[in-house]
């Protein structure tokens, strides 16, 4: 399966001043990612959020999480995915349910909403936000690929990645955001790691722009099992091309080859797990 | 046939390993005043610690091997460390006093390295079914013995230097079953405890090693320590456990059996320090035995947001082939302080981890028994 990651610098995301910018430019990268072939692709981390934002007068995030609907946002989207035949992650929002606000994700795919996923833990500044936490992760098979999300901050929850790599997943779609200074080491924390231990593909999309007062960043990366990358680093691209898409090949049969000479799961020790009780 | 080989193997390795000669080996060994002095100076924000990274070399006899390891127990205590860790199959040297096998090793060895210019090796995959069945129970017949010596030198070294020696892994025999453990001795050379290794290489397995099924921690006047080895560190849960039952250091053994990549070598301690906070030794067995090739960096690693450099390492071994003491301060009232000021980890879902060990890995016995 051939897969995009979107990646825009603070400029771009600053030079999107009304909603329609917004639409424009996420069309155009659906329009680049049809001409490269691309059936997937994945848009940054709060991508959702920052749409919020142009629409709304209100500056403070606590105000913004609770006055908005994500309905118009996902519309739009799941139009687009008609238009353009490609699976779309259209990157992350807050979602009301109820009094609750979560930090939620989706998989677009023909219009519809295949797969939705809630983010499970909390950064602290999402709990000064009063996000609430989902509970559990879904997978669901899409053009013959077993695909998860992993919403932002549960690429650091290794109990989310295992989880969705026991459950049979093969892709992971993460769009994320980090705030603080920029730091590879904390990305490199993240989703690298989970690939390592649960070696299925993940393609992440990292947001670099502003929500309110608070700055964001994180690197779009595709990620596979170290020994099929070709600098044997668990990364099978990253930085953007001209078309301003990180694009790479999923190739699951190789990933497959891959586990079978060295399969970290087949050596996982559940007798162990439950003597000492763990999460419990 | 094979128990007379192991049973030979047994007696030669007793009485190599004799504890009159291990007495003799020993003789000389004094108190280490600078150690008592060490001991009662440490303070939980300046902890001296270290790590062993070695080279196999194949002994003559228990004297050269007791000499070895006296080396860099004194070198730790000259850098005025309370702690040392010495590395996972820390017995392979010992090989050496068998009649024969220097030439048998130099000859698997040489085998190997020509087989690796092969474009399709896969160290990995490939050392399962190339290993001599005849290794395993070498292995077995030495253990007993090795055992007991190895005790004795670990206990005495510990209280002439009034360190904590964690003494890499060696091979347990129970009855009919092996495992992969290590012995943790006290300064005042008092067992502390031994840990089996809980998760196996697809080698071991091959070999006939069972699995530990339980992980002590050491609750010692500068923290709270569990010591997991190699490839337990591949797996996040072996930490989450850790940190369940409030570890502040894990001890970590490694004989990685591969050619180096720093990559590779990342998906060990270091992600498990950052995810679960804790401060994390690895010590490491490198060089070439019986065809096999090891290697490998010792480290002292810690959750990112603690180091100078911010990127999660407090010293590291600078070749991965090679002796060295690898040293380095750790702070365990920092680490408590990260832990509750951390701006991404220690959530936790009450609703997510209800039940999470039956509905995530239900599955997972039935397919390790496909």
């Amino acid at each position: 399966m051939r897969v995009a990651s979107v990646e825009w610098s603070r400029k771009e995301w600053e030079e999107i001043k009304q909603p329609e910018n917004l639409w424009e430019k996420i069309e155009s990268h659906l329009k680049k990612a049809v001409q490269e072939e691309i059936e997937l692709i994945v848009f940054p981390g709060f991508t959702g959020c920052f749409y919020m934002q142009l629409t709304s007068s209100l500056k403070d995030l606590y105000s913004l999480s609770r006055e908005l609907n994500i309905q118009s946002y996902l519309e739009q989207i799941k139009e687009f995915s008609l238009k353009y035949a490609l699976i779309i992650c259209p990157g992350s929002y807050w979602e009301r349910r109820g009094k609750e606000i979560f930090h939620a994700s989706c998989l677009i795919y023909q219009g519809e909403i295949l797969l939705h996923q809630f983010q499970l833990y909390l950064a602290r500044w999402e709990k000064e936000l009063g996000l609430s936490r989902g509970i559990d992760v879904e997978i669901k098979e899409i053009k013959g690929g077993k695909m998860g999300i992993i919403v932002s901050t549960d690429v650091f929850y290794p109990q989310v990645s295992r989880r969705l790599a026991l459950k049979g997943a093969e892709i992971i779609l993460s769009p994320a955001g980090y705030i603080g200074e920029k730091n590879r080491v904390l990305q490199l924390c993240g989703l690298w790691e989970e690939v390592q231990q649960n070696q299925f593909f993940a393609v992440e999309s990292g947001f670099n722009g502003f929500l309110g007062e608070l700055n964001f960043w994180g690197e779009s990366i595709i990620y596979a099992p170290l020994e099929m990358t070709v600098n044997q680093d668990g990364y099978l691209e990253k930085g953007r091309d001209r078309s301003g898409l990180v694009k790479a090949f999923l190739d699951n049969k190789r990933r497959v080859e891959t586990i079978s000479k060295f399969n970290v799961l087949s050596q996982l020790n559940l007798g162990f797990y439950r003597k000492m009780g763990m999460f419990r | 046939m094979m128990w007379l080989i192991e049973s030979l193997i047994e007696k030669w390795f007793s009485s190599k390993l004799s504890i009159h000669k291990i007495e003799k080996s020993l003789k000389g060994l004094e108190q280490d005043e600078r150690g008592k002095e060490i001991k009662q100076k440490f303070s939980l924000t300046n902890l001296q610690v270290s790590c062993v990274e070695r080279k196999i070399k194949l002994v003559k006899n228990i004297e050269e091997y007791v000499n070895m390891l006296q080396n860099f127990v004194r070198q730790a205590s000259e850098e005025k460390n309370i702690l040392i860790v010495f590395p996972e199959n820390n017995y392979f040297d010992l090989l050496g006093v068998i009649p024969g096998f220097r030439w048998l090793n130099y000859y698997l060895n040489q085998k190997m390295r020509k087989h690796k210019g092969n474009n399709n090796y896969n160290s990995r995959k490939e050392h399962p079914e190339r290993i001599n069945p005849l290794f395993i129970h070498i292995l077995k017949g030495m253990a007993k013995p090795v055992e007991e010596g190895i005790k004795m030198i670990f206990s005495s070294l510990a209280r002439a230097y009034r360190l904590y020696i964690y003494t890499g892994t060696y091979i347990v025999k129970e009855g009919a079953k092996i495992f992969n453990a290590g012995f943790f001795y006290g300064p005042q050379g008092e067992l502390i405890g031994i840990q089996k290794k809980i998760h196996l290489t697809d080698l071991e397995e091959k070999l006939g090693f069972q699995r530990g099924e339980e992980m002590e921690i050491y609750t010692l006047p500068f923290g709270k320590v569990v010591c997991p080895i190699c490839m337990d560190a591949t797996y996040f849960e072996t930490f989450r456990i850790a940190r369940e039952k409030g570890a502040d250091l894990a001890l970590l053994p490694i004989a990685n059996l591969e050619e180096y990549n720093p990559w590779k070598a990342l998906r060990g301690i270091w992600p498990r320090t950052q995810e679960s906070l804790i401060y994390g030794l690895k010590s490491s067995l490198n060089g070439w035995i019986a065809g096999m090739h090891f290697t490998g960096k010792a480290g002292i690693f810690a959750p990112w947001m603690i180091t100078s450099h911010q990127d999660g390492i407090i010293n590291i071994s600078s070749h991965y082939e090679g002796d060295f003491l690898v040293s380095g301060e750790i702070d365990i009232l920092q680490l408590y302080k990260i832990r509750k000021e951390t701006e991404y980890l220690e959530d936790t879902n009450i609703e997510f981890e209800k039940d999470y060990l039956e509905k995530t890995y239900g599955n997972a016995d039935q397919e390790r028994a496909k």
